[in-house]
């Protein structure tokens, strides 16, 4: 089965948000749905939850039509099967932890309803908590309470609104781990809204890209984070697939196609990852090479430059694509040009490492 | 002290809370969440009591239950008896005069409740009865006490409906407030004065419980 959903909404500001996408329903997959903070995200899970209505289009899923702009009512967010994670948990205060994530289950019968929120429970670490109240647990445990509850009545898609923002960050990491594991197991696929690149490359499957209230590209998020001129990608630098091969002295050694790069140990880190290296971490020398042995000092041929005030953007051939910001002064002093061969030498701390989940 | 008016007010305002819950919890619905054309309409005609003279309301109340009347007709031949100046008409007019009270600080509670928490109810499956029941009023159940106490303290105090609609029967329509009046008139007033305290003491207790009540109202422990 397949959401389909091709809906506009128009605020009285004279803003719009328009959306156009499919979703597979039925099995697992995690869509990421990314963009910077005002650019419409939050509105378009709204939009399909139910919680607000379009104003022109069509959502439907399979056969069964959640929305129409020529006809009144829309299906109630109710009736539609979705789980809904809000950014702060958003737990009911009058009900304990076991309670809250048994809401869902009112018409069940009792011995199913205990059942399941039992199960809910144990595979999210919570058993400790079953009968405490939500203001007396901590911030990790209620965003997982939260999506415990949205999960237990088996919702034919889960939509997350930043749900590790509210969180610090060990709290925030470590749900994030189970985050993926755990909709896999239940077989749920999720619609993930981040403004965070390291979150959509750590656990999407697909991403879709927002801007300015429109959905602007569809893809491998590692891919779409890639294109030049992003500003995810400014924060994030060239990211790169690699392999984590070992670790030495506390750095983990990578291997990144035909290279080898040492980077920082986020913990956790093995088999695939991606690496992410910042154009402003990357030198470049010239001259009689250095020591081969030295760690991330690689050879490399400059293949294009740009200008962005004082600073060149220089791009490079290294076996893997590179890019290195470097001064204009620099760019002048070194006498580099396009096709030059060049040693480009990546600090460590520029590196950063991010484990692919699941 | 007319020990037998204080039982009849207590009985009136008792009934007429016990029967104001289930109408001003069904009315307080609509005023806090509904977005309908008549919204304001409803919200004006449910505080009508709060600013009309009560003896205007009472006159209107005699007109709509007086034996002449449609109802006051189809009551006499229900229950053979009349509706003004008995108990069951003063604790219709009651009820009338009273849903301001009980529904005010209701809606207000209900409003303060956090909407996500509404929104998270209806994405797990709960319809608006079950959003409204399961939700809010629980989560509102402050504002809930404080309707129910001061229609509860305004019952007990309320002089012109009663006397209106009511007159004066002893045992049957004589509330406390008016045998307050008796006492003055007929210049009892050392009874006056124990009667007048009474009231008086109760009204200061019934304020600070529900200012209290209001100032718990963000907390939730």
């Amino acid at each position: 089965m397949e959401l389909k959903a091709d809906f506009t909404r128009a605020f009285a500001s004279g803003a719009a948000v328009q959306a156009s996408f499919q979703l597979a329903l039925g099995s697992f997959g995690l869509t990421v749905l990314f963009g910077p903070s005002g650019c419409g995200k939050t509105t378009v899970l709204r939009c399909l939850a139910g919680l607000e209505r379009p104003d022109r289009g069509c959502i439907q899923a399979g056969a069964e039509l959640w929305f129409r702009q020529d006809l009144p009512r829309a299906l109630p967010a109710a009736r539609r099967g979705i789980g809904y994670v809000f950014q702060e948990s958003a737990l009911f205060p009058h009900l304990s932890v076991a309670q809250n994530i048994g809401y869902g289950l009112h018409g069940w019968p009792r011995a199913e309803r205990q059942a399941r929120v039992a199960e809910l429970l144990r595979l999210m670490g919570l058993e400790a908590f079953a009968d405490r109240r939500p203001g007396s647990v901590s911030g990790g445990q209620k965003q997982r309470v939260a999506l415990a509850r949205a999960l237990a009545p088996r919702p034919r898609l889960v939509l997350l609104d930043e749900p590790f923002a509210s969180l610090d960050r060990t709290a925030a990491e470590q749900l994030r781990h189970s985050l993926r594991q755990l909709l896999q197991a239940l077989e749920v696929p999720a619609l993930l809204v981040t403004h965070d690149p390291q979150e959509a490359l750590a656990l999407g499957d697909r991403m879709l890209l927002m801007a300015d209230g429109r959905i602007i590209r569809d893809g491998a998020p590692a891919e779409l984070l890639s294109i030049a001129g992003d500003p995810a990608r400014a924060q994030l630098g060239e990211v790169l697939r690699a392999r984590v091969a070992g670790r030495v002295e506390g750095l983990l050694r990578l291997e990144v196609g035909p290279v080898q790069l040492f980077a920082p140990d986020p913990g956790g880190a093995q088999g695939d990852v991606y690496a992410c290296v910042r154009g402003e971490g990357v030198s470049l020398e010239t001259g009689p090479h250095g020591p081969m042995s030295q760690r991330n000092r690689l050879p490399a041929t400059i293949v294009g430059v740009a200008s962005q005030g004082a600073l060149r953007r220089v791009q490079l051939d290294a076996g893997i694509p590179l890019e290195a910001v470097i001064t204009a002064w620099a760019w002048e002093d070194l006498e580099l040009a396009v096709g030059r061969p060049v040693q480009a030498v990546i600090k460590a701390s520029a590196i950063q490492v991010i484990p692919i989940e699941g | 002290m007319d020990w037998e008016a204080l039982r009849l007010s207590l009985r009136l305002a008792a009934s007429s809370a016990l029967l104001l819950a289930p109408l001003g919890i069904l009315l307080a619905w609509p005023l806090a969440y509904g977005c309908f054309k008549g919204r304001l309409l409803l919200e004006a005609i449910t505080s009508i009591p709060l600013v009309l003279p009560p003896t205007v309301l009472g006159f209107y109340l005699i007109v709509a239950l007086g034996p002449r009347s449609p109802f006051g007709q189809a009551w006499e031949q229900l229950t053979g008896a009349r509706l003004v100046f008995s108990f069951q008409g003063l604790l219709l007019a009651q009820v009338i005069t009273d849903l301001p009270f009980f529904l005010q600080p209701l809606v207000a509670s209900l409003g303060g409740v956090d909407k996500r928490l509404l929104e998270v109810a209806a994405t797990l499956g709960s319809g608006r009865a079950g959003v409204y029941f399961r939700v809010a009023l629980p989560l509102a159940w402050r504002g809930l006490l404080s309707g129910l106490i001061l229609s509860f303290a305004h019952a007990i105090g309320e002089f012109g409906v009663v006397l209106m609609v009511g007159g004066n029967l002893p045992g049957k329509t004589r509330t406390v407030s008016i045998a307050l009046f008796d006492q003055v008139q007929s210049l009892d007033l050392a009874g006056a004065n124990r009667t007048a305290l009474l009231l008086l003491a109760f009204a200061l207790l019934v304020l600070a419980g529900t200012a209290w009540l209001r100032s718990r109202e963000r907390t939730w422990s």
